[in-house]
């Protein structure tokens, strides 16, 4: 285990080499410090990450030869390409094309994130609240322009669903705003959520494997090799409903009377 | 005949994913509802946290110190339960109860609850 934390105090890295410490793996690092003014731009383990990330679609989605009987790298682009179009296509319709790239683009950034994350020794860029409320923000800063690009001033309808009775009206209003004004929120913090607690859990059963030792070690190892299994699921499935979600907005935004 | 050839192989294809199909879709049905299970939970904390953040913080301008978040977190909590009472009419959860229609008349009864 590489325990070398050149942020972390000395005496605390020294101890913490036997102690099993699940937070450790979530610490930002700086790996090429870089400061304009007050300003700290350094290149850390997550941007580096991130930047993997970046790259690793773009290669896939970039390097997929275009042939009738695809190769496997082709299938990969393919069937990521046809998940997340069916899914626009299904939730948001015709005029949902223009956002396509947007959610495809989302979706493949925070698959690769996630699954890259879950390689041993790596960090998992999606395991940051901050990183995921940035995206969501996106999404829900994005969403409300264009609803407002669309409707205008109706776009308020949104706040006022039909067929509820005059009395209800005060009490409905605040409620519809309010839910509105949480989804940036759940968005990230759901996909958050999903990535740190699932690490956590890894890094503790990982830590119960070596304590048992050769012993009885071999039992956590097998709950951890089955965690790892429902991990690598729930990657896949955060970017989906990420992604689904994100489209969901926009049709919110795109179909008031709704 | 290279035309022949790729009729033969869409005709495999085919099969093959006739015989894998089965394992696959109750795979994928289980993903989904897992992915509607972690949707309903952040939707219903989320609601209750989103709203006394912002309850504290006009609070904290306001100077009325623990009423307003007091008002807003029954509302978070609203808010919260009609996200997930839209979220079992979406179509995805209907997808998952089989069917909709003949199985599940029961979204509608939930509506007179609420009035």
């Amino acid at each position: 285990m590489a325990t070398t934390t050149e942020t972390g105090s000395g005496s605390e890295a020294a101890e913490g080499h036997n102690v099993i410490d699940p937070i450790h793996q979530f610490e930002i690092e700086r790996i090429i410090p870089i400061k304009i003014g007050d300003l700290d731009l350094s290149l850390t383990n997550s941007g580096l990450w991130a930047l993997v990330a970046v790259a690793l679609v773009s290669l896939i989605m970039l390097l997929a030869p275009r042939q009738l009987v695809p190769t496997r790298l082709q299938s990969i682009a393919e069937s990521l390409y046809e998940l997340v179009f069916g899914m626009t296509e299904e939730v948001l319709g015709p005029p949902g094309r223009a956002y396509f790239p947007f959610i495809f683009t989302l979706f493949g950034f925070i698959l690769a994130a996630n699954l890259l994350g879950l390689i041993p020794g790596a960090f998992t860029v999606t395991s940051h609240i901050i990183v995921t409320l940035a995206l969501a923000l996106t999404v829900f800063i994005g969403a409300t322009i264009v609803g407002f690009i669309r409707h205008g001033v109706g776009y308020l309808k949104l706040f006022v669903p039909e067929g509820v009775p005059k009395p209800l009206l005060p009490f409905v209003v605040p409620i519809e705003i309010i839910s509105y004004f949480i989804r940036p929120f759940s968005l990230s913090i759901r996909l958050f959520a999903n990535m740190m607690a699932g690490h956590m859990m890894l890094k503790v059963i990982a830590g119960f494997v070596i304590m048992l030792g050769l012993l009885a070690g071999w039992l956590p190892l097998m709950a951890l090799v089955a965690i790892y299994a429902l991990e690598v699921l729930v990657a896949v499935l955060q970017a989906y409903v990420f992604a689904l979600l994100t489209s969901l907005y926009l049709n919110d935004a795109l179909h008031v009377d709704h | 005949m290279a035309h022949e050839k790729l009729k033969d192989f869409s005709r495999r294809l085919e099969q093959t994913r006739q015989t894998q199909q089965d394992g696959a879709s109750s795979r994928s049905e289980e993903g989904s509802a897992l992915g509607l299970a972690t949707r309903a939970i952040t939707e219903l904390v989320v609601g209750i946290a989103v709203a006394m953040g912002i309850g504290w913080m006009l609070d904290r301008w306001l100077g009325t110190k623990p009423w307003l978040m007091l008002v807003f977190m029954p509302f978070g909590f609203a808010a919260g339960v009609f996200n997930v009472m839209r979220l079992s009419k979406s179509k995805q959860a209907e997808e998952l109860m089989g069917g909709g229609e003949d199985s599940k008349p029961a979204p509608p009864v939930i509506d007179e609850d609420e009035d």
